[in-house]
């Protein structure tokens, strides 16, 4: 049952490693304030690089610590809860809203800390790896310019 | 001298020697993993560094060092494969797995490129021969 959950998370990520997620042509339609899409692309790109930390360093306190398995699911299900709601909402980034859930699905499969840490790292990649998707979309060179031109 | 690895971005064809000395764990790691590709992304605070991610964690840390320019690091966060192309303040220790023994000028040139031009291609693999 967790190994089926599981292979649809590594599945996921197989299938955006080199191709860019669906998900990236939904947010590039998002506009903030004044009908400008910066604002949606950077606070994604924030809001992905803060589920991959909190992932990590969950993973890395389940690898190095004597830890309950329900707290630390109870914790863990808590964050992906709220990180899916956020990208799946005003984001449009519904396909990793989805696996996100699939992750909740998994750990409330796994019976063991070991398959909680296999879960939270797949996750953390996935993750990732959507974010380094939004990265290249934003045009750091110029904005870098732009704003030693406007901060000068 | 340990096992070489091939870096091809862009143009250019580079050579670097795995620290088998310094990082066997590391090293057997990314050896088995070959090869490696990826789309490059620039570091946006260190000044001459672009990395790619892996799909794998290294939890290894061995090496951990303050970056040179040839070096190769992994950052276990992001499972990140960081290049140190040329001179620059990093933001702390990375553990180092590799350093680049030839052509390190033509991966700089490269990789500088990065930075306006995100997403560039490179292949890792092992040295033939």
């Amino acid at each position: 049952m967790l190994n089926t959950t599981l292979d649809k998370i590594i599945a996921a990520r197989q299938t955006i490693w080199l191709n860019e997620p669906a998900d990236i042509a939904r947010l590039r339609t998002k506009k903030g304030a004044r009908k400008q899409g910066a604002s949606a692309v950077l606070y994604a790109t924030a809001k992905l690089g803060q589920l991959a930390v909190f992932l990590n360093h969950l993973r890395q306190v389940a690898q190095q610590n004597k830890v309950d398995l329900e707290t630390m699911r109870v914790t863990t299900n808590s964050l992906l809860e709220f990180y899916a709601g956020q990208y799946g909402g005003f984001y449009g980034l519904i396909d990793t809203a989805q696996v996100v859930r699939l992750g909740k699905d998994a750990l409330g499969e796994a019976k063991t800390i070991e398959e909680y840490v296999k879960v939270v790292g797949e996750l953390a990649l996935y993750v990732s790896r959507v974010d380094y998707w939004v990265d290249f979309l934003v045009p750091w060179a110029k904005f870098g310019e732009t704003y030693e031109q406007i901060a000068a | 001298m340990g096992k070489e690895l091939t870096i091809i971005i862009g143009k250019e064809e580079v050579t670097a020697e795995l620290l088998t000395q310094a990082a066997p764990r590391m090293c057997e790691i990314i050896a088995r993993a070959l090869p490696l590709e990826g789309l490059l992304t620039h570091a946006k605070l260190v000044d001459r560094e672009v990395f790619f991610q892996l799909p794998f964690f290294i939890d290894a840390a061995e090496n951990a060092k303050w970056s040179e320019k040839g070096d190769l690091a992994f950052w276990n966060g992001r499972q990140s494969l960081c290049i140190f192309y040329d001179d620059c303040v990093p933001l702390g220790n990375t553990p180092t797995f590799a350093r680049v023994t030839q052509n390190l000028e033509g991966l700089a040139r490269e990789a500088a490129e990065v930075w306006d031009k995100p997403g560039k291609r490179i292949v890792i693999k092992a040295k033939e021969g």
